[in-house]
C-alpha cells in the first residue's frame, strides 16, 4: 500500500531530522566547548579575563541550540535512509526501489506491485538509522571535553593560580586589567627539596582564615587571587606603579592587617629594591650570575633606587663587580641601607608609636642579649650584635622584652596577664615579637603592637588567653617576620669549607649558606619561604604547621 | 498484480528448464543457474573445467530444451576464421551465370558451443570474439546480422596448455560470466552414474520446455525490473575498488591486482543483478542479487600483476575481500 510506505517515508525522515539534529548538537556542543577550553587556557596563561561562568554556560549552550536547529535543517539522503531500513528491516530493498520508481515517475505497474508487497512497517526506524561510530566517537569526544572543561573550571574555581603570561605580552600594566596584567609572584616558588619548583600560597591562603577586607574583595577568579599575595602586589606596585592590589593584600606590604591605606610609592620602590636585592645576592651566592651581569643588574637598580645613599652603594657594588666578593658585601650593605630606609617613619604621626615600639624593640634586644648572655657561645652573640638588620629583627622576640613591650603598650590587658604564668609569656612572646619585627619590617607596623593594644583592650590578653597553637600561629604567621633569619648554630661550630656546607649542610633542607665572613666563619641563614613552600608540599595540618615553624623559629634564635 | 502473474509465470517456465537440465546433468546447480543467467541477459559465457564435467552436455541440453538452433565448433589449430563465420562460394545459375553465394558458418545459431575455444590460433578466436561482441559479420563487404537470441557458451580446460593460445585479456572481458566447473562431490557423482544408466536404457530426450518468443520475452520484463540508487552505487564502489588506484582498492588489490574491472563489468553486475532477481522470484533488484553474480561476473576481469600469480593469490580471493571492504551505503 502506498500509504504504507509513505508512513514509513515519513517516519524515516523523522528520524533523520533527529540524528541531523543530534550531530548539529554535538558539532556545536564541541566547538563551543574547545573554544571555551581555548578561551580557559587564555585566561589561565593571563592573555584575557575571566568571565563570570554562567556567561560560558550560556555560550555554550546558544551555540549547541542553534548548531541543532541548523542540523534539523540539514539535507537529507531519503534513498539512502531508505536503503538503510530496507537492509535493516531485510525488506530486499523496495522502499529504496518505490522511492527509485516515484522519483523518476515510470514502471507504474512495478511500482504498485511492490506497494503491495510492502505491507510489514518496521516498529522502531532506531535500529536502522542509528548513530555512525564517527558519531559515537564524535560524542565521546564530547563527553571527554565536557569534562576537561568541568575539571578545568573546579579547578578554577579551587583557587589554582594561574601563569600570567599575559603580562610578557601586555605593553604597558597600566594599559591592562588588573586582573590580567599582575605577574606571579617569585616568591610564591620555592625550590623543593628535588629541585622542583613549588607553589608557595600567600599567608593568608595558609592561615585559610582571609582577613575581612579580603573576603570583602574575594575575586572571581585565582588572577585576582595574587593581589592577595604581598610580594605579587608588591611586584605589581613595581610595575604598574598603582597600588591596586596593595588595598586587596592585607598583610606585609601593609602597615598592619586592619590598616587598608595605600603604601606610598617611594616605599614600595624601596621594598622592591630590597626585594630584587636580595634575589641578585641569592644568584650570586649560587653562583648563577656572571660579573658582567652582575655590573648591569646593579646599574640598573642604581637608577630605580630613590634613596642617594642607595644609589651611591650599588654604583660602587657594580664598580666592583669584578670582585664578586666584594660586590656581594657591597650589596649586602645596600640592602641593610634600604631595610634601615624602610624601617624609618614615614610621616611625623606615626613618630610616636614608632619609638614605642622602638623602645619595646630595644628592651626586647637587651632581654634576648642578657637571656643568652648565659649560655650562648660569644662569637655568635658577637655577631648577632651586629648591625645587619635581620640580625636586629631576630633579637626582637625575647620574652623579657615582649613583657616589657606588652607592659608598655597593654596596660588595659589585664585580662591576657591574668591567666597562666605560660599563657601570659606567649602572648608577650606573640606582642614582642609583633613589635619588634614590625618595627624593621614596615612603618606604622611598627606601633601596632602597642596601638592595638590600646585601640582593642586586651588584645594580647587575648592571644594569652587562648589557645597555644594559636597564639604561636599569630606569632609564626606575622607577616613581619624577615624572609631569611640566620641559625643560632654559627661560627666555629661549622666546618668553614664551603663546599662542604653548600653541598651538605645545605642541602634539601630551607638553609642556605648566606656568607663566610673574612675570617672564614660560615654563617647559615633559614628561608622561611622555603619552609613555607616544604609546609605546603607536606599538606600538613594547620597545627603541626605551626609546630615546625616554631621549631624553625627557635633555630633561629626566635624562641 | 497483472505484472506480477505476468513474471511468475515467465520465470516458473525457467524454473522447469532448470528441472528439466537438471534430468540430464547432475548437480552443477551454479553453473545451470550462471548459464541460464547469461541466456536472459544475451551474454555470453566461458566455462572452464576439467574434461568430463559435462561443459559440453550442458550446452547442447540447452540448446534442446529452448528449441533454438544450436551449433557446436570444435576449436583446433587449424581452425580457420571462415570455418566459423562463413564464406562466399562461386555458384552457377541456370544460364550458366557464376556468382557469389554466401554460405553461413556455425556461427548463426542462436546458442554456439565454442568447445576448447583456446585450442584455435588467435586470428580464428579474434573472428569469433569479434562477431559475439558485434552481433554480425561482415564478408566481402556485406554484413550479415545474427539472430537473437545468440549466445556463445565457449569452454576451455585449466590442463593440457601445451599448444593451446590462451585468450587475450581484452577478449575475455566480452564474456559475461566465468563459469567455473567442479568435480562433483561423492553424492552427486553417484547420482550420474545412475542418469547415465537411465541414458543408456534408452530415456526419452528433453522435450522443449521454452520457445524463443518466451525467451526474449523474459529478457524484456528483466530489463524493466527497478534497480534502486543506491544498489547502482554499490555496483560503481565494487567495480572501482578492483582498480589497484582507488583509494577505496582493499590491500590484496592494490598489491596483486595488474588492472581492475572495467566498466564492462559494472554493465554484467547490473543485468546479471536484475536477471538474478527474476530468476528468484523478486520485483526489484537486491543486494543480493548483485552478491549472488559478482565472482563469475569479474573473476575474469582482474588481472593480476606478476606478484600476485607467483604468490599464487587468485582472483576469487581478491575479489572475495574486495566484497567484505566494500561497504554497501
Amino acid at each position: 500500500m502506498e500509504s504504507t510506505y509513505l508512513n514509513i517515508e515519513r517516519e524515516t525522515i523523522r528520524r533523520r531530522r533527529q540524528l541531523n539534529m543530534l550531530k548539529g548538537l554535538r558539532r556545536g556542543a564541541t566547538w563551543g566547548i574547545v573554544a571555551t577550553l581555548v578561551y580557559l587556557v587564555a585566561v589561565y596563561v593571563g592573555l584575557l579575563g575571566m568571565v563570570s561562568l554562567w556567561i560560558l554556560v550560556g555560550f555554550n549552550f546558544l551555540v549547541a541550540w542553534i548548531s541543532a536547529r541548523m542540523g534539523q535543517r540539514y539535507p537529507i539522503a531519503l534513498q539512502d535512509d531508505l536503503y538503510r531500513v530496507d537492509r535493516a528491516f531485510h525488506l530486499s530493498e523496495r522502499l529504496s526501489t518505490i522511492y527509485e520508481l516515484r522519483k523518476s515517475s515510470g514502471e507504474t505497474d512495478f511500482l504498485m506491485a511492490l506497494y503491495d508487497r510492502t505491507k510489514e512497517l518496521p516498529e522502531d526506524l532506531s535500529k536502522a538509522l542509528t548513530l555512525s561510530k564517527s558519531e559515537r566517537s564524535g560524542w565521546m569526544m564530547l563527553s571527554g571535553l565536557t569534562l576537561a572543561s568541568i575539571v578545568l573550571l573546579g579547578l578554577w574555581f579551587s583557587g589554582v593560580p594561574t601563569l600570567q603570561l599575559g603580562s610578557l605580552f601586555s605593553p604597558s600594566p597600566r594599559e591592562t586589567p588588573v586582573t590580567t596584567s599582575l605577574p606571579e609572584s617569585p616568591m610564591k616558588r620555592a625550590e623543593s627539596p628535588s629541585g622542583e619548583l613549588l607553589t608557595v600560597p600567600s599567608r593568608e591562603e595558609q592561615d585559610g582564615s582571609p582577613a575581612p577586607s579580603d573576603t570583602a574583595a574575594k575575586p572571581s577568579g585565582p588572577v585576582d587571587s595574587n593581589c592577595n599575595d604581598p610580594q605579587a602586589a608588591r611586584l605589581a606596585e613595581n610595575q604598574a606603579g598603582t597600588t591596586n592590589c596593595a588595598q586587596a593584600a592585607p598583610g606585609e606590604a601593609t602597615p598592619s592587617p586592619r590598616e587598608e591605606a595605600p603604601l606610598t610609592n617611594s616605599r614600595a620602590e624601596a621594598q622592591a629594591l630590597s626585594q630584587a636585592l636580595a634575589e641578585l645576592a641569592e644568584r650570586l651566592e649560587r653562583g648563577e650570575i656572571s660579573s658582567e651581569e652582575l655590573k648591569e643588574e646593579l646599574e640598573q637598580l642604581s637608577q630605580q633606587a630613590s634613596s642617594t645613599e642607595a644609589q651611591s652603594t650599588l654604583q660602587q657594588a657594580a664598580e666592583s663587580s669584578q670582585d664578586l666578593d666584594e660586590a656581594e658585601r657591597q650589596i649586602q650593605e645596600a640592602l641593610s641601607r634600604l631595610q634601615r630606609a624602610l624601617n624609618q617613619p614615614e610621616d611625623a604621626a606615626k613618630v610616636d608609636s614608632s619609638q614605642q615600639a622602638a623602645a619595646g624593640e630595644q628592651s626586647a634586644q637587651d632581654a634576648s642579649s642578657s637571656s643568652q648572655d648565659a649560655g650562648d657561645d660569644p662569637q655568635q652573640q658577637q655577631q648577632e650584635e651586629g648591625t645587619t638588620s635581620t640580625d636586629q629583627q631576630s633579637t626582637g622576640t625575647g620574652g623579657t622584652g615582649a613583657q616589657d613591650q606588652e607592659a608598655a603598650g597593654n596596660e588595659n590587658a589585664g585580662e591576657g596577664s591574668s591567666d597562666s604564668e605560660q599563657s601570659a609569656g606567649d602572648s608577650g612572646d606573640e606582642t614582642g615579637s609583633q613589635a619588634s619585627s614590625s618595627s624593621s619590617d614596615s612603618q606604622g607596623s611598627a606601633a601596632e603592637g602597642s596601638e592595638d593594644a590600646s585601640q582593642e583592650p586586651g588584645s594580647g590578653g587575648d592571644a594569652a588567653g587562648q589557645d597555644p597553637s594559636q597564639g604561636e600561629r599569630a606569632s609564626t604567621d606575622s607577616e613581619s617576620l624577615p624572609i631569611n633569619r640566620n641559625l643560632l648554630i654559627q661560627g666555629g661550630d661549622l666546618p668553614r669549607d664551603r663546599t662542604l656546607l653548600e653541598r651538605l649542610l645545605t642541602q634539601g633542607v630551607p638553609v642556605d649558606l648566606a656568607e663566610l665572613e673574612r675570617n672564614g666563619t660560615p654563617i647559615l641563614r633559614l628561608n622561611l619561604d622555603r619552609v613555607e613552600a616544604l609546609l605546603e608540599l607536606r599538606d600538613l595540618p594547620p597545627d603541626l604547621r605551626n609546630l615546625v615553624r616554631a621549631y624553625f623559629l627557635a633555630i633561629t634564635g626566635n624562641r | 498484480m497483472q505484472l506480477e502473474e505476468h513474471l511468475e509465470k515467465s520465470r516458473r517456465r525457467f524454473q522447469t528448464l532448470t528441472e528439466e537440465i537438471h534430468k540430464i546433468i547432475v548437480g552443477q546447480q551454479e553453473t545451470i543457474h550462471g548459464a541460464l543467467i547469461c541466456l536472459l541477459c544475451g551474454g555470453h559465457a566461458l566455462l572452464e573445467g576439467v574434461p568430463g564435467l559435462g561443459k559440453t552436455l550442458l550446452v547442447k541440453t540447452l540448446g534442446q530444451l529452448l528449441g533454438l538452433r544450436f551449433s557446436r565448433i570444435q576449436f583446433t589449430p587449424d581452425l580457420m576464421p571462415a570455418d566459423i563465420l562463413g564464406t562466399n562460394i562461386i555458384m552457377e545459375d541456370e544460364s550458366g551465370r557464376r556468382y557469389f553465394e554466401f554460405a553461413h558458418g556455425p556461427i548463426f545459431a542462436h546458442i554456439v558451443l565454442a568447445d576448447e575455444i583456446n585450442r584455435a590460433t588467435p586470428k580464428t578466436q579474434s573472428a569469433l570474439l569479434e562477431a559475439m561482441q558485434e552481433r554480425n559479420i561482415t564478408i566481402g563487404g556485406r554484413t550479415y546480422p545474427l539472430e537473437e537470441p545468440f549466445i556463445v557458451l565457449a569452454t576451455q580446460n585449466p590442463i593440457e596448455m601445451e599448444g593451446t593460445y590462451p585468450l587475450p585479456e581484452a577478449q575475455v572481458d566480452r564474456f559475461f560470466f566465468k563459469i567455473l566447473l567442479n568435480y562433483p562431490p561423492p553424492s552427486e557423482l553417484d547420482g550420474i552414474l545412475v542418469l547415465h544408466e537411465h541414458v543408456m536404457a534408452g530415456a526419452s530426450p528433453p522435450r522443449q520446455v521454452i520457445t524463443r518468443d518466451e525467451l526474449l520475452e523474459a529478457r524484456r520484463l528483466i530489463a524493466r525490473l527497478p534497480i534502486a540508487e543506491p544498489l547502482r552505487h554499490y555496483i560503481v564502489r565494487l567495480v572501482s575498488a578492483t582498480h589497484p588506484q582507488s583509494e577505496h582498492a582493499p590491500p590484496l588489490v592494490k598489491d596483486y591486482v595488474e588492472y581492475g574491472a572495467s566498466p564492462r563489468a559494472g554493465i554484467a553486475l547490473l543485468w546479471g543483478a536484475k536477471a538474478n532477481a527474476f530468476l528468484t522470484g523478486q520485483l526489484n533488484v537486491r543486494t543480493e542479487d548483485i552478491h549472488a553474480v559478482f565472482l563469475p561476473a569479474l573473476r575474469h576481469r582482474i588481472i593480476r600483476n606478476f606478484r600476485g600469480e607467483a604468490e599464487g593469490i587468485s582472483s576469487e580471493e581478491i575479489l572475495q575481500q574486495v566484497l567484505e571492504r566494500t561497504p554497501e551505503i
